[in-house]
């Protein structure tokens, strides 16, 4: 949908009028919704913050001013539930930090071909769900929601510099863990 | 088998990770929450503002004339209310002692807080009904 009609929707709901609302939880439901997945590990719960961030939203509707997309204003609305509900994320990305000299960085390897694409996805996706809940959300913001490093840091709550280590540290994790396979592979070879 | 394509690592892991499988959310979700938050937007005090801004402007005023009064009196006139209230004070210790008045005045305040308390369920009755039409059309 355009921004001109995302635009008139809000000006809608603003009014009071819940079903133009109704259309903006249609169009932003399932990005919540996944969002909300990587923080918590239960669908339940995700299910749970993903409303209360709705209701939230719904009732702070006047405070919105359009300088940010209204997507990307959910997610901080989420993170903020989020961070109020699970005290340990709020912890997690205190404790984050910036020295990049501490990380280890798994030198460039040349790729085996002795998996598919699927299988690597497949890999990929698994190896997700093991990294740290703010690792998860910074590239989930970045990758599927085409977030910016500025709308991440906003959505966040966190430094551009922090975002950026977090993604390189993600991927750095899942380097090393796709080559630690690899090398598994190599030895029952 | 679909080999993987010789490109950086960044970017197939990139692209692996744009790939990963969107979980949808129950398809009567939006239904629910709407149902919701039609139930919280019953505005309790809406009903009531009207009534709490006139039922402050008629107090604001009966203070206000109640203090503007001996200022706003000719000076003439003061000494006369001075008697006046003095009277009424002498009036008043007299009646403490006086047992019809004593009577007369204890029904009195019962009256008036009987009154009162008719007066408040009839205004809760009127302000139920207007409420029940003004939430009709969300009913429907």
């Amino acid at each position: 949908m355009n921004n001109i009609a995302e635009t008139s929707l809000i000006e809608q709901a603003k009014k009071g009028n819940p079903d133009a609302f109704g259309e903006l939880i249609d169009l932003n439901q399932s990005f919540v919704y996944n969002l909300a997945l990587k923080a918590v590990s239960s669908y339940h719960e995700a299910q749970d913050i993903t409303q209360e961030t709705f209701i939230r939203a719904w009732k702070g509707l006047h405070n919105f001013r359009g300088e940010s997309s209204f997507r990307t204003w959910l997610f901080r609305i989420l993170m903020n539930h989020c961070y109020d509900r699970y005290p340990h994320l709020q912890r997690e990305m205190n404790n984050l930090s910036i020295d990049e000299d501490e990380i280890e960085i798994p030198m460039d390897f040349a790729m085996e071909q002795f998996t598919d694409q699927k299988e690597f996805e497949n890999f990929i996706h698994q190896q997700l769900k093991e990294l740290p809940e703010i690792q998860r959300l910074v590239l989930n913001l970045r990758y599927q929601q085409d977030c910016s490093y500025q709308e991440i840091a906003e959505v966040m709550d966190m430094p551009i510099g922090t975002v950026k280590t977090t993604i390189f540290r993600a991927k750095a994790r899942l380097k090393e863990l796709f080559v630690s396979k690899q090398e598994v592979y190599t030895w029952i070879a | 088998m679909d080999r993987i394509n010789k490109g950086t690592f960044d970017q197939m892991m990139e692209d692996a990770i744009r790939c990963e499988p969107q979980v949808e959310l129950p398809v009567d979700f939006r239904r629910l929450f709407l149902d919701q938050i039609k139930v919280q937007e019953k505005p309790k005090f809406q009903i009531f503002s009207w009534v709490e801004v006139f039922s402050s402007f008629i107090i604001a005023i009966t203070v206000g004339t109640a203090f503007l009064i001996p200022a706003l009196l000719p000076e003439q006139l003061s000494p006369l209310m001075q008697w006046y209230i003095q009277w009424g004070g002498y009036l008043l210790t007299k009646a403490v002692y006086f047992l019809p008045s004593i009577i007369l005045t204890g029904a009195g305040i019962l009256l008036a807080i009987g009154l009162l308390i008719v007066g408040g369920k009839a205004m809760l009755l009127i302000l139920k009904n207007v409420k029940e039409r003004k939430n009709a059309p969300l009913l429907l």
